[in-house]
């Protein structure tokens, strides 16, 4: 009875260890589709192009590009909607606290009630992401359900029923995450947590059913697959820890086996034969986890696993042969640790170099199966992303250091070219005659003027000037004729009507004449005005030219200095951040040393037991 | 103490279902081992971080503004773009374009680019410098058309360059009517 009671309560505690393993984590997807309605669509080019970038998940760039087309003026139409995508983006690369200012910017009743929206759904993000589950609960309440809100349900849902589990309200995470009200791609991811809550909440049958129908289907994409395949493991975690291990085998057997949680699979698919009492059946998923490398805690678990299974078999001799074998890899594999160990502290390993595969892990130094746990938590993950944030910086200021460099060439250049072309431009310009010009105009001014008091021979033609002196002359030699010239009457008169000819010419072309007079005086003023306007606007240009060099040539040098005070902080921030995650990494393979520790430990105890057994028994058998 | 237990009863032969049960739990147990870095380094290596990244933000636009000004001064400068609808009639692989008969900007597309621009992303292909006056943009447009057939058009656009910036977009659209790709430049004001 007593071995019994013990059996219960070793088995209640182990799965709900199993429970903390699998149901107390919940799940979003990786890709920001769950999360964010996306921007709507561009109506400039200029916007376009930031999108381009936020939508590769370009977030420096993007965040550059946004401000850098914000200087220019060139966002006008897209200015609030810029506005919530770079708290957007800031979020995505790390800037929270310049996101929270953002997104707190748009809370004003001028901004547009959908935008509204969405910086009342970031704020509560960022605040969930800092532990403030209470003030994210009260900035959900904000979010508008109206017609703007549509878009926002599915995010707003989810959020809330996050928020609720972190706050282990789960019937109250179950009534935000019920009827789904957000599009197709995001159900699953919901449907999960919703299945956690359920389960966390008592209502396991319920949770197991939602958690059956995602575990179903084979087609999808490696996330959605993944997916199935962690719904199947909570479920058989669930019907472990409820003593049905052939239910919870059902569920394992639909895990990939060659997928992420296929050697978690694996061992539980054992352990669920193992509870029946079918060691021989056990030996099978166990047997096919071996083949794996050993330096899985999965795949060390099935070494001590198997010969416990041939114990229980009755097969001693197997099981200590097992036993040995399994020591034997358990301390060649606690050996490569500590040489990992010894290497990381001498500082001849390094743990950024290996995931980036530029270290030489050749022989397998690190063991990165043991590693999976830190690089899953968050802490290591937010530090090794800054990590490659700073190198990507590093990468950035090096690009720009040499690219000013060649601003400093091009502005040379230019400068040379104006150099040359501007002197030739100032003689051709002084070539035009200015004072002719000008005299031309003052002259035909006056003219003006008198044909304006009503001289008309002022605008008279040269021949009709001409002919007007030459009957002026014949009028003088006519008054020398003696009176009694047998003709004078006749010249007389003629000379009358052909004064009165010219006279009536001058005297009614005057009109037009004087018309055509004030729109060449124009003209000539317009000219004058042109040639001046050019002879100012090439000043100008010169000294805008010689001012905009002198200017670039100040901005160049400013941002070189910027870029070499910049560039020291980058190297001991990169620094620092190796040391930090060689830290945790070692804290890790410390911890794992010191599980291959306990586990060769339970080896040895185990093989004692064995060779204490089989001692013994002999004994038994003759003193019979 | 678990690995005392686990010992004692090993030891003393105890039953199956005991030596599963602690299997389990230190199985689990190694499972859930994680590292622990006081938080309040991390805390300061993020803060700095965060500032760090703040002030290359403003000097990337400062560089940006400054590259653009100096390079592609208002009165000569010419940008093209490359948008696309929903693309279900096309996927785009290539853009090559010509101005007055030079190639000047040839672009492979990536399938995260190609996603970018499906959902409303604009691509920038090419900045440069034009003089006043009529110039003649063309570009060849290359990808697989309805019916997944290699597919590949052209459109070209006179472009009067006067004073000040001139952006054109090539954009691709999906006529439902025509069932086919349309293919269309326009400038930008």
């Amino acid at each position: 009875m007593l071995v019994q009671a013990a059996i219960r309560r070793w088995r209640r505690h182990a799965l709900q260890t199993m429970l903390g393993f699998c149901l107390s984590v919940p799940l979003v997807a990786s890709g920001t589709s769950v999360w964010e309605a996306p921007p709507p669509r561009a109506h400039d080019v200029h916007y376009g192009t930031v999108l381009y970038l936020y939508y590769q998940q370009n977030h420096f760039g993007a965040i550059t590009r946004l401000k850098a087309m914000r200087t220019l003026g060139r966002l006008q139409n897209h200015a609030d909607e810029a506005e919530v995508v770079l708290g957007g983006l800031k979020l995505s690369y790390g800037l929270d606290d310049d996101a929270e200012a953002v997104f707190r910017r748009l809370l004003t009743r001028d901004v547009p009630e959908d935008i509204r929206n969405r910086a009342w759904l970031y704020l509560a993000r960022i605040q969930y992401r800092k532990g403030q589950y209470a003030e994210a609960e009260a900035t959900l309440a904000h979010v508008v359900e109206g017609e703007s809100g549509r878009n926002h349900l599915g995010e707003r849902q989810l959020l809330q029923g996050l928020i609720r589990m972190a706050r282990a309200d789960f019937a109250g995470a179950v009534a935000a995450l019920r009827a789904w009200r957000g599009d197709a791609d995001s159900r699953p991811y919901a449907d999960y947590n919703l299945a956690v809550a359920l389960i966390r909440s008592g209502d396991t049958g319920g949770g197991l059913r939602l958690l059956d129908q995602l575990g179903r289907g084979a087609s999808g994409s490696d996330e959605y697959l993944a997916l199935q395949d962690k719904a199947n493991l909570a479920a058989a975690e669930v019907l472990l820890r409820t003593d049905r291990p052939q239910q919870a085998r059902q569920r394992l057997d639909r895990v990939r086996l060659h997928g992420p949680y296929s050697n978690q699979a694996l061992l539980w698919s054992g352990m669920t034969w193992e509870a029946v009492g079918d060691h021989e059946r056990a030996l099978v998923p166990w047997s096919t986890l071996l083949e794996r490398p050993h330096t899985d805690p999965m795949v060390q678990e099935a070494l001590l696993a198997v010969p416990h299974a041939y114990d229980r078999l009755s097969q001693p001799t197997r099981a200590a042969a097992r036993l040995e074998n399994a020591i034997s890899v358990l301390e060649r594999e606690r050996r490569d640790l500590r040489r990992a160990m010894q290497a990381m502290k001498l500082g001849e390993l390094h743990i950024t170099g290996v995931l980036e595969g530029e270290a030489d892990n050749g022989d397998d130094v690190l063991p990165l199966a043991s590693l999976v746990e830190l690089l899953a938590g968050h802490r290591f993950h937010q530090t090794f992303q800054n990590y490659r944030d700073i190198r990507a910086l590093r990468d950035n200021l090096d690009y720009w250091a040499d690219a000013v460099s060649s601003f400093d060439d091009m502005l040379e250049a230019q400068e040379a070219i104006y150099a040359q072309r501007l002197p030739e431009t100032r003689k051709q310009l002084e070539r035009l005659d200015f004072s002719t010009g000008q005299v031309r105009r003052d002259a035909l001014k006056e003219r003006f003027r008198q044909a304006e008091l009503g001289d008309a021979w002022v605008l008279a033609t040269s021949e009709e000037k001409r002919r007007w002196h030459r009957l002026q002359d014949v009028d003088q030699r006519l008054a020398r004729l003696p009176a009694e010239h047998p003709e004078l009457d006749s010249l007389r008169t003629r000379h009358r009507v052909l004064s009165g000819l010219v006279r009536w010419s001058v005297e009614t072309d005057f009109a037009p004449r004087l018309w055509e007079s004030r729109q060449q005086l124009r003209a000539l003023d317009q000219a004058l005005s042109d040639q001046e306007g050019l002879r100012r606007s090439l000043d100008a240009a010169e000294r805008y030219a010689y001012g905009r060099f002198d200017g670039f040539a100040e901005r160049i040098e400013h941002q070189r200095d910027r870029i070499a005070r910049l560039q020291p902080r980058l190297a001991i921030a990169l620094e620092k951040h190796q040391a930090s995650l060689q830290r945790q990494a070692l804290d890790v393979l410390r911890e794992q040393d010191s599980a291959l520790e306990q586990k060769l430990l339970r080896a040895r105890y185990a093989l004692a037991g064995i060779h204490d057994a089989a001692g013994r028994a002999p004994r038994r058998e003759s003193q019979q | 103490m678990v690995l005392t237990k686990f010992a004692t009863q090993v030891t003393s032969g105890a039953a199956n279902g005991v030596r599963l049960a602690l299997f389990l739990v230190l199985m689990l147990a190694a499972v859930g081992a994680g590292a622990e870095v006081p938080p309040s380094d991390l805390r300061s290596l993020d803060e700095e971080t965060q500032a760090l990244k703040r002030e290359i933000i403003e000097l990337n636009r400062d560089l940006f503004v400054l590259e653009e000004e100096l390079l592609f001064p208002a009165n000569t400068q010419i940008a093209v773009f490359v948008s696309t609808d929903v693309g279900e009639l096309f996927s785009l692989d290539s853009v090559r374009l010509q101005i007055n008969g030079t190639v000047v900007a040839n672009h492979l597309y990536t399938p995260r680019e190609i996603d970018a621009l499906r959902r409303g992303g604009i691509h920038g292909l090419y900045i440069g410098n034009l003089r006043t006056g009529e110039h003649l943009l063309e570009a060849v447009f290359t990808g697989k058309g309805p019916a997944g057939r290699d597919y590949r058009r052209g459109a070209h656009l006179t472009v009067n360059k006067g004073l000040g910036a001139r952006f054109v977009e090539l954009r691709i659209d999906d006529s439902t009517r025509k069932q086919q790709p349309e293919f269309v430049i326009r400038e930008w004001e």
